[in-house]
């Protein structure tokens, strides 16, 4: 008789199955916030690595992933009327396809007055607040306040101080949290 | 421009950062906090602007972008519709540092200055 052995738990198992998870929990990130949007509650566009994560949650503000909904508009093939909408509005081929795509998304939106038809996952949820960072690139500081274009709510980018790459972490930990939350 | 025969009155990009500085013009990276309503978001974002048209009796203007640097592209549909609203037209131009592209930047500046004189 053969034993049948479970396959050991490489880097590249877990990897795969960790891809497996993916596609139902992107698409019920977009659900979700447009079922909270629906009941009422909060919705904030927001950015990962932002920092207000947590913050937000505990407050029961619904994040929606700005930058990861260009991702997935782009992995299902349908970020292109996107990315035209926002060169024709002005912005430039060469900037950021993120930022192009979610420009373009809320510039469609504002035009028809409603979700662009067929959005990939439902479309992004209208949100009620903008919460953009600057941690990571310059795009990302100035999307939201072009946004302003579109939609009249408020909005605040926080501006991310990175310590240097031969900082040691454990020493500066206390001064850049203080500094973070008082700026 | 000059020489065909126009006055430039103002410049903002980085290689004239002294001009920028000395001038009071924001970076476009600088932040601005959100003022309750969109006009006076532009006003404190480009009012600067509105002063030099005022100043230099400005007749057209020209949006110089250096490419890459994402936070002037970003501003650049708002400069241009805040420009136009007080009547002054705007060309927006976006380039590289290399001369190869002299030829097309000096047509389209042209047929803008004719533009320009046809409309005063």
């Amino acid at each position: 008789m053969f034993e049948t052995k479970a396959p050991a738990k490489t880097t590249a198992v877990k990897a795969t199955r960790m891809a497996m998870k993916v596609r139902s929990t992107v698409k019920s990130t977009y659900t979700w916030a447009a079922q909270a949007k629906a009941e009422g509650q909060p919705i904030a566009y927001t950015m990962i690595d932002s920092q207000y994560d947590e913050i937000i949650r505990a407050m029961g503000i619904v994040p929606i992933w700005t930058e990861n909904y260009a991702g997935l508009c782009a992995a299902k093939r349908d970020a292109e009327r996107f990315l035209v909408r926002s060169e024709a509005e002005g912005y430039s081929n060469v900037l950021c396809s993120y930022a192009r795509t979610g420009i373009g998304f809320d510039s469609l939106r504002r035009e028809i007055g409603e979700i662009p038809p067929n959005s990939p996952d439902g479309g992004m949820a209208m949100p009620d607040m903008l919460l953009g960072s600057s941690a990571i690139c310059d795009s990302r500081y100035k999307w939201y306040q072009a946004l302003g274009r579109y939609m009249n709510i408020p909005t605040y980018n926080i501006d991310v101080v990175t310590p240097p790459v031969d900082a040691d972490l454990t020493e500066v930990a206390d001064y850049y949290i203080n500094y973070q939350l008082s700026s | 421009m000059e020489a065909k025969g126009e006055k430039v009155v103002s410049y903002t990009q980085p290689k004239s950062a002294i001009r920028l500085g000395t001038r009071g013009i924001p970076c476009p990276r600088t932040y601005i906090p959100q003022a309750e309503t969109r006009q006076e978001d532009l006003e404190n974002c480009f009012g600067y602007l509105r002063s030099f048209i005022t100043e230099f009796k400005v007749n057209g203007a020209i949006f110089y972008i250096i490419r890459y640097c994402d936070t002037y592209e970003l501003d650049a549909p708002d400069v241009r519709d805040y420009l136009k609203e007080q009547g002054i037209p705007v060309l927006v131009l976006e380039d590289e540092y290399n001369l190869a592209t002299i030829g097309q930047l000096r047509t389209r500046i042209q047929a803008f200055l004719e533009m320009i004189r046809g409309i005063g």
